[in-house]
Order: C-alpha cells, then structure tokens, then sequence
C-alpha cells in the first residue's frame, strides 16, 4: 500500500456521494451505493445509448419522451393500461427491437393523455392484440419499417385513439393486398398510410 | 351506422379528410354507433373501411362482448373512455 498523499475526508465523502446520487438518478435506486463495488455495479445496470429505463417506477411516468430497445417477440401480458399506460407526461414512445405483439389482453400503453407519437419500426407480421387504446393526443402511429413487413391487426387495436390528426402508417410488402382487414381498427377518424417495406413509397388500394 | 367518405392520392392511401392531391376513394369507413357493431358474417368491428360495393353486406348490430376481452376493456372498445 502506497500512502502517498493526503486526503480530506470529508471532501472525500462528499464527492463519492455526489458521484453516487449521478448514478442513482440514472438508475432510479435509492439505496447507499458501497464503494468500488456498489458503483461498478449499479453503472453496469445502467443501459446503454439513449434508452430510458422504464419499470415504469416512481417518476418515471412523468418523463416526456420513452425511446428503448426491447428483445424480440413479446407474448407476456403488460395487462389492460399497458405497459406504459397512464404515464401522464409521455409524448413520444418509441420502441425498437420489438417484432411481435401476441397478446389480446396486453397491449403497449393506454390512457396516456399527451402521448402524440408512437413508434414501432421493428413490428412485423400479425399483431393479434390491442396496441394502443384510449391515447385521444395521438397523431402519429408507426408500426413496421422497410424490412418489417406487417401482415395485419387485431380488430381493435387502436381503440379509442379517435383524434382527428392521427396519421397510422403501416409497412406492408408489395405483394399485400390492402388495405388490411379491419382497419382502421378502431381508430375511427384516422388516417392510414401504407408503405411499401421494400422502399418506402406509399402505396394507394 | 355512419359512412364517411375516404380519399386517396397526395400522400396518403385512405383519408376521411379531404385535402389537395386526394381523391374520392372506392372505399367507405363505416363506423358504428355507439353501443354498436358492425357485423359481417363472423367479422365484427367498430369501424372498418370497405368497398362501396361490399357496403351492403355489413350490417349493424348490438355490441357482443369479445369472450376474450374483459368488461373494462369492452367498454372502452364501445365508448372510446379510459379503461
């Protein structure tokens, strides 16, 4: 062991636990954090890129704009608010990784009062659940991408979403007879956007 | 029921709005009233957007619960409100 410097330990103190409340307002912990380990530990949790962690926990439902990266295909049940649902202050979600919802009774959010845009480029195939319901802000839908071919939608999937202004587009193969049953899906004022998955265009039945 | 006329064209593929570069349809957005179905065969729905030509096949009938839905849920399908 080497002592060779002097050290105030208050100061000390006090910058290890401003170090450690950066860490907790990242993970949204509120416990002491043990030094080296607790810290290496709590940053190796934290994800990377720009997602924001969503449990949701305590404050996070009054974040203004959700982008994360889920794994593949999600058949569990996030019940009937959804996963994200009742998240007063959310306005943008967008979701990547996520290529299949299979779940009638789940759904992505409902009932988020200034949610405008949800995003979904990675979906594709048959979506056999609700989406999104009663998100009455609602402008702007995005479900597939090019490469993400959807195929079609539970009957009710955007239930209750009636702005006028909200614009569904949906990625479809060229080959796709459109538009796909049951639209608009409950989302009786939209307007639907198909788009080629090969390259984008917008396609007109 | 209520049909609502759609537009085609200008950037879009159907519209119940009207707007420069869109044309009428072939296709028509049925929406039910309230407390109400739409009905075609075994197809149910709240809206559903169809041909002019296949507009006479569906018809309206009163809401018939999803056995896979729950009350809450089938009420927020009907009245659009929060679950």
């Amino acid at each position: 062991m080497a002592l060779d410097k002097l050290v105030d330990s208050a100061q000390l103190d006090s910058d290890l636990t401003s170090v450690a409340n950066a860490i907790r307002a990242k993970s949204g912990g509120s416990g002491s954090l043990a030094f080296p380990a607790g810290f290496v530990s709590e940053i190796g949790n934290i994800p990377s890129g720009e997602t924001y962690l969503m449990a949701p926990k305590t404050g996070q439902y009054y974040v203004p704009k959700i982008e994360q990266t889920l794994t593949g295909y999600v058949t569990n049940n996030y019940g009937q608010t959804g996963r994200w649902g009742g998240c007063e202050d959310l306005e943008e979600l967008i979701i990547h990784g996520l290529t299949g919802l299979n779940n009638v009774s789940g759904r992505i959010c409902a009932s988020c009062p200034k949610l405008k845009k949800l995003l979904l480029p990675d979906l594709a195939g048959s979506a056999n659940s609700f989406v999104v319901t009663s998100c009455t802000a609602l402008t702007e839908i995005q479900l597939g991408s090019i490469g993400h071919a959807m195929t079609g939608l539970y009957a009710n999937a955007f239930s209750g979403c009636t702005n006028e202004n909200l614009v569904i587009t949906i990625y479809v193969k060229d080959t796709e007879t459109i538009p796909l049953a049951n639209s608009p899906w409950g989302a009786t004022n939209a307007t639907i956007v198909y788009r080629s998955s090969t390259d984008g265009s917008v396609r007109t039945p | 029921m209520t049909t609502l006329k759609l537009y085609t064209g200008g950037g879009i593929s159907l519209s119940p709005v009207s707007a420069e570069g869109r044309t009428e349809s072939s296709y028509v957005r049925l929406v039910a009233e309230d407390g109400m179905m739409l009905k075609k065969g075994e197809q149910y729905a709240v809206c559903v957007d169809v041909l002019k030509t296949d507009v006479a096949n569906w018809s309206e009938t009163e809401y018939i619960d999803d056995p896979d839905l729950t009350d809450a849920e089938a009420f927020a399908i009907i009245f659009g409100g929060a679950e």
